[in-house]
């Protein structure tokens, strides 16, 4: 099955960017800023490009495990349900690891490198997922029997879904629809940059994987969300909003002494071999020991 | 199939730089502002790393602002487009008044230098302070 649903999208996309700058222009200015908005489109451009070198190598890779495996599921229509649920579980799953392994934040952290948040944000796609294995999340699928084409038109529908929820246009949603899907509102959370909110829900669609695995914070009105990463960049440098994680993984291998240097590609960013640098987890403790924070937390 | 995917390529190209030019004259080009102190201690406790400040100025434009904690550690907000960044400062700031404008230059901020407006408070941000009691 040759179709890519996100090839489709793209004119969607573009139309509601347009939509979503006019709108800011009268009622919410500070949304946007025009270098951030180019570094986010030429990322989102350039990651199509790296999806047309290696989507046809992650193509092969769920064929051949398609074919090694027993189990054959074929294209009953109750698969496509089924299957789409299950990749958006794997999805949860990469998206976790994307955030907790610092091998495979390096080719997500792109996507989270913006102060804004709005539907360009949306676009920070990554160029070097093929290279940091980040198809082997999907693999479980076509070992379990779906087909290639399913799984990757079901990850295609994924990530079109994902696209409207960045967004501060919208503020909250119907109670049932945020209690089962992902929502802006959810979203937000996971861009922001303040510690209660670090490393929360990594849902895709469905935002009750959060609720089952423990990962889920609710947007707090009271608590104005600032986006981005913990070292902001401070540069709408294309190549450094791709590529510096990588290089600074490079760096810190090189520096660290041997029985270390592994322990910067697996372990969690921010995590150093002497202390001197802060985790998420890190950060989290030091703001609910602030005495401020604890009377919140009490009160809360 | 390659033609299709060039077609589409160029397209999208098309696309971005019309969407970055009407972004561009729709006037989202302004720098962002410092409100108050109040966010100027919200932003420089997002230094990496973590930053308490107990004294706070800001620029007259609020363009940016410096900080020094309990420990005499000093920070500055930066601008970065409509936003702010923060930094604590390592032990190698080098200072320069100039009038009322303060200059700082850092390790921790890279290539870049940060010019505060403080108005007369900008010799006192320049010299070395103790730490808070």
């Amino acid at each position: 099955m040759d179709f890519n649903p996100v090839t489709y999208a793209i004119p969607a996309f573009v139309l509601l960017i347009v939509a979503e700058l006019l709108w800011s222009k009268w009622r919410r200015p500070e949304a946007y800023e025009s270098r951030d908005t180019a570094t986010s489109l030429a990322i989102g451009l350039g990651s199509t490009v790296a999806g047309a070198l290696t989507g046809g190598a992650v193509a092969a890779l769920l064929v051949w495990a398609h074919a090694i495996t027993p189990l054959s599921i074929g294209w009953a229509w109750w698969a496509w349900p089924l299957c789409f649920v299950l990749d958006d579980l794997a999805y949860y799953v990469f998206h976790r690891s994307a955030h907790r392994v610092r091998w495979f934040w390096a080719s997500h952290v792109n996507h989270h490198s913006s102060q804004h948040y709005n539907l360009s944000t949306a676009l920070r796609q990554s160029w070097t997922g093929f290279f940091a294995l980040s198809f082997i999340f999907r693999l479980p699928l076509a070992f379990a029997g779906f087909e290639p084409g399913m799984i990757l038109v079901c990850g295609g529908l994924n990530l079109i879904y994902q696209f409207w929820i960045h967004t501060e246009v919208i503020t909250r949603l119907p109670r049932w629809f945020e209690a089962v899907m992902n929502t802006p509102s959810h979203h937000r959370v996971h861009h922001a940059v303040n510690a209660r909110y670090l490393d929360r829900n990594y849902a895709g669609t469905f935002i009750v994987w959060d609720k089952m695995f423990g990962t889920f914070t609710s947007e707090d009105d009271a608590d104005r969300i600032r986006y981005g990463i913990v070292h902001q960049l401070g540069s709408f440098n294309l190549l450094k909003a791709v590529f510096h994680e990588w290089l600074a993984i490079a760096r810190d291998v090189w520096r660290a002494p041997w029985r270390h240097k592994l322990s910067y590609l697996w372990r969690e960013p921010g995590w150093s071999h002497d202390g001197s640098r802060e985790t998420s987890t890190m950060i989290r403790e030091r703001w609910d020991q602030a005495p401020q924070h604890e009377t919140h937390s009490e009160g809360s | 199939m390659m033609d299709s995917q060039l077609l589409q390529f160029l397209g999208s190209l098309a696309a971005v730089a019309a969407v970055v030019v009407l972004t561009h004259f729709l006037g989202f080009t302004r720098g962002g502002n410092i409100s108050d102190e109040a966010e100027a201690r919200t932003l420089f406790q997002l230094a990496p790393g973590g930053f308490e400040p107990v004294e706070v100025a800001l620029d007259a434009d609020r363009r940016g602002a410096i900080a020094r904690d309990e420990a005499g550690r000093i920070a500055v907000l930066m601008p970065h487009g409509g936003q702010f960044i923060a930094r604590a400062l390592g032990g190698d700031m080098r200072c320069c008044v100039e009038g009322e404008r303060l200059a700082i230059e850092d390790s921790a901020l890279g290539q870049k230098s940060v010019a505060l407006n403080l108005g007369d408070a900008a010799q006192h941000w320049a010299s070395p302070v103790p730490p808070a009691r």
